[in-house]
């Protein structure tokens, strides 16, 4: 393990993109912007990758003027990139319309705008997964419909069988999909996520479904019962042993190289231990991102509220706690 | 090859076939020219021209089809000739003694009947007339008069609307066609129940049902045997979703085919049927077509068109062509149409397939997000006139007027106008049951709402003249009663209480009288036992026993319990 950086108060802040040393996404992000599709196109074909390409494909879409890519997916209607682009987009939007509050807090409007919008996204991935059903990227945003639209958990899981193994993006999805919140349970979530870490090989950043499986429980206790409940289902014995042996099964095997996958599997883990008030265990994932480059992952962390003070409010605490000793 | 000639004016159609002579007589009518309130004219007609027949031991048989009606049978040229000459006698002077005993065996014919998961498809796509109609009962029996069959028979089984066909190269000797003189009707045309396609709408079912209509042509008839084999690929071979997937293709009669796709779901697995079935038919319809399956489409095809005997194989569908105007073209035209089918023909169809469609999903599912629109199961708006309050539930109204009824809840209504109601079923207690061209269904129960006889007597008279049937007193118990929770009833055919259930309750019930009556004579036993004047009765206090008093006492507790549980499900049903 890679020794404690001192002077933990003076630490600079964290680049919060895992994906801050690609510049091939940026720069299609601003060919979209400036409306020039042939360049976005080219650039895509150079994009082999599936997980730069899925991060790409949301930052475009995202990027992007709706008018732009709406009239991109009508000129090229068989263009699978166009096609999932403009999906991507829907889904954005859409998901913000409704808003990541819990259902019953969602007003009449805003469902049914949500639905619209994800009805039209899922009719255009429809024909794209169609056209070219190894489009990863597509089958995971199905997957996000499914969970939106409650389409059921045989359909989310026939769409997810249509992905590539090991596509970490996908298994977030799926994680979502078996949580209670969205009828599934806590066995099949966690069972699921298990799964994962066993079948993916020493070192990919597969392990942090199993971080990301006991933050959603975490975060249901939290509503339910409280902060200092949820706290201890995370310090659990069995907890504490499940999260260890993932981390060790892919972030920490000796196998695995910093990949953006990778710094999302270390803020997961980092922010499971801390929640806890395994401090050690948390510096340990926070040092790593820190020697790494400094780059964290701030999507678990939303949950926590502002997600990039949390992070290095929890960083500073377990520096301070978990090296003392 | 299908030779064509004329027996007494009747179009024929000869092919050769070895083995036992087969024969049929075609015409050119069915279900679909019927309307719901004469709906099993047709079957009934049918049945009269058979009976004289009685119990023969050769083999022959009627089929009321949607827009044909065939008389076939099997047997030495003299039998042809004799059946086919007795159901054109019988035809011309109907046995209408028999009338009321052959409506009463189409009733048992109709109750034995299966009713398969795709039943429903027709009413749903063109609504109670047409080729719609197959969808129901066969409503009108009630109100059929000798009269009714007389004009019925006159109309269509006529030497012009007729076409006969025999699998030999000669016509049997003796064998005479008494045909009245008429036209050759043609198919009806084809009304619709959905204002946009394509279109779903979800019932009790175990899986995904869709139907579509198309142009009928070799790659139509491609592209349903192609969507079958990716149904059985992709729903059981590789999801495990399904056990039964299949499709099938029927000519419409006008230029237009049927296709239906049907997959089972096992349990939990619906959801995952019904999106698979949605991704398969985009991929068809993007074109990722599968050159092996249109290659063993075609083999089947060749083999079947190879065969020696293809010709006299096709001459029950060569008769339906005739009759209904549409081309016969000879076995290898038809196979060089089906070689030439390509996987951008398949695509097409696909296209042509999917705008057109009509899905059933299991309750509780919708289709929605993948482009289908709810077909409707309400109507757009409710008729004037004078409401009358539900005795149950304070929000719902039945509302009759000049121009028909309305069921409104303040959210929703169903209407039928008079001038499109397709049969209003009239029970002497004043129940009457209209149901629109549209399929639309309204309920007037002078137990549910406080209507006056005389409005009643106003719906009656208010009716297309002919679409009142008059229908057998009903039990006590099938007249509704009011009870909480009554709301308005789409189009959808109402779930019956099964005669199971009554079985279970009368087997239960006396399962636990019998054990109840053991129960009563070991408790007494026990009781009456004297071991101390008489030492032999010590046995009759041992622990054994005690034990089987108890067993006896639990298991008539338990079938009791049992009989309170079916009951109160079946009062629930």
């Amino acid at each position: 393990m890679l020794p404690p950086v001192s002077a933990p108060a003076a630490l600079p802040a964290p680049i919060f993109d895992p994906y801050a040393g690609y510049s091939e996404p940026r720069m299609l992000a601003d060919a979209a912007k400036a409306g020039d599709w042939r360049a976005v196109d080219a650039g895509f074909a150079r994009l082999t990758d599936p997980d730069v390409r899925h991060h790409a494909i949301g930052k475009v879409a995202n990027a992007a003027e709706r008018y732009f890519l709406e009239d991109v997916a009508a000129a090229e209607p068989t263009s699978v990139l166009a096609g999932t682009l403009l999906a991507s987009r829907l889904i954005t939007d859409g998901w913000d319309i409704r808003t990541g509050s819990w259902g019953k807090d969602v007003s009449r409007e805003q469902w049914k705008a949500f639905s619209e919008h994800l009805h039209r996204a899922e009719q255009t991935l429809i024909e794209v997964t169609a056209r070219d059903p190894g489009q990863a990227t597509a089958w995971k945003l199905r997957l996000d419909i499914a969970r939106g639209l409650s389409l059921g958990q045989a359909e989310a899981r026939r769409r997810y069988d249509h992905v590539a193994p090991h596509f970490l993006p996908a298994q977030e999805a799926m994680v979502q999909q078996l949580c209670p919140k969205w009828s599934g349970s806590y066995e099949a979530m966690h069972g699921f996520a298990v799964e994962c870490v066993k079948a993916s090989p020493p070192g990919s950043p597969n392990g942090v479904a199993v971080a990301l499986a006991h933050i959603e429980h975490w975060l249901l206790i939290d509503r339910d019962e409280g902060g200092p409940a949820a706290a201890a289902y995370l310090a659990r014995h069995d907890v504490q042993g499940e999260l260890r042996w993932a981390a060790e099964h892919s972030v920490f095997n000796p196998a695995a190289r910093p990949s953006p996958g990778w710094v999302t599997g270390h803020s997961a883990f980092a922010m499971a231990f801390s929640l806890a008030e395994n401090h050690a265990a948390a510096a340990a994932h926070f040092n790593a991102l820190l020697r790494a480059g400094n780059y964290a992952d701030d999507d678990s962390w939303r949950y926590l509220g502002d997600e990039h003070a949390e992070f290095v409010a929890h960083r500073r605490r377990a520096f301070q706690r978990g090296f003392s000793r | 090859m299908i030779r064509e000639t004329e027996v007494d004016g009747v179009q024929t159609l000869l092919a050769r076939k070895s083995g036992p002579l087969v024969a049929g007589l075609t015409f050119r009518v069915g279900r679909a020219d019927e309307t719901l309130a004469t709906a099993g004219i047709t079957h009934l007609l049918e049945h009269l021209a058979l009976h004289h027949n009685g119990l023969s031991d050769y083999h022959y048989n009627g089929a009321t089809g949607s827009v044909v009606t065939h008389f076939h049978m099997q047997g030495s040229p003299d039998d042809i000739a004799r059946y086919l000459n007795g159901v054109c006698a019988a035809l011309a002077n109907l046995p209408m003694a028999r009338l009321e005993m052959e409506k009463g065996i189409l009733r048992t014919e109709a109750a034995g009947r299966k009713r398969g998961v795709n039943d429903s498809l027709p009413l749903w796509r063109y609504g109670a007339q047409g080729y719609g109609l197959v969808s129901y009962e066969e409503m009108g029996l009630p109100r059929l008069t000798p009269d009714d069959l007389r004009r019925w028979a006159a109309t269509w089984f006529t030497r012009q609307n007729a076409v006969l066909w025999i699998a030999s190269d000669r016509v049997p000797a003796g064998l005479r066609l008494h045909l009245p003189e008429g036209v050759r009707r043609p198919v009806p045309r084809p009304s619709s129940a959905l204002p946009t396609t394509p279109a779903y709408f979800s019932d009790r079912v175990n899986g995904v049902v869709y139907d579509t209509v198309v142009r009928r042509s070799a790659a139509a008839q491609v592209f349903s045997a192609v969507l079958e084999r990716e149904m059985y690929r992709s729903l059981r071979q590789d999801g495990g979703y399904s056990y039964v997937a299949s499709t099938s293709y029927d000519p419409r009669g006008d230029g237009f085919a049927t296709v239906t796709a049907l997959a089972d779901a096992l349990p939990d697995k619906q959801d995952a049927v019904l999106g698979g079935f949605v991704d398969l038919l985009a991929k068809l319809r993007v074109g990722r077509i599968d050159q092996a399956d249109i290659a063993s489409v075609r083999t089947k095809a060749e083999e079947a068109l190879r065969h020696e005997e293809r010709d006299a194989a096709r001459l029950p569908g060569a008769a339906m062509n005739a009759l209904t105007g549409q081309p016969n073209q000879p076995g290898e035209q038809l196979l060089d149409e089906i070689r030439a089918v390509t996987a951008d023909d398949v695509r097409a169809v696909a296209v042509e397939a999917t705008a057109a469609g009509l899905l059933l999903v299991p309750d509780g599912l919708d289709a929605e997000w993948a482009g289908y629109r709810p077909a409707p199961t309400f109507s757009t708006s409710a008729v004037d006139g004078r409401s009358y309050g539900s005795r149950q539930n304070d929000r719902l109204g039945l509302v009759i007027g000049a121009e028909g009824v309305s069921l409104v809840d303040g959210t929703h209504q169903v209407t039928v106008r008079y001038a499109e109601c397709a049969v209003a079923l009239a029970w002497p207690d004043g129940g009457r049951h209209l149901i629109g061209l549209d399929g639309i269904a309204v309920r007037v129960e002078p137990t549910l709402y406080a209507v006056p006889p005389d409005q009643i007597a106003r719906l009656d008279a208010s009716v297309p003249p002919g679409s009142l049937v008059w229908q057998p007193a009903r039990e006590p118990s099938a007249i509704p009663q009011p009870s909480a929770g009554q709301t308005i009833t789409s189009a959808s055919p109402a779930a019956k209480r099964g005669p199971a259930t009554t079985a279970g309750l009368v087997v239960l019930i006396v399962l636990a009288a019998v054990m109840g009556v053991l129960t009563l004579l070991c408790g007494a036993v026990i009781v009456s036992a004297d071991p101390v004047a008489n030492p032999d009765d010590a046995i009759l206090r041992d622990p054994v026993t005690y034990t089987m008093f108890g067993v006896t006492l639990a298991v008539t507790i338990g079938f009791a319990v049992g009989a309170v549980l079916v009951a109160r499900r079946r009062r629930a049903a």
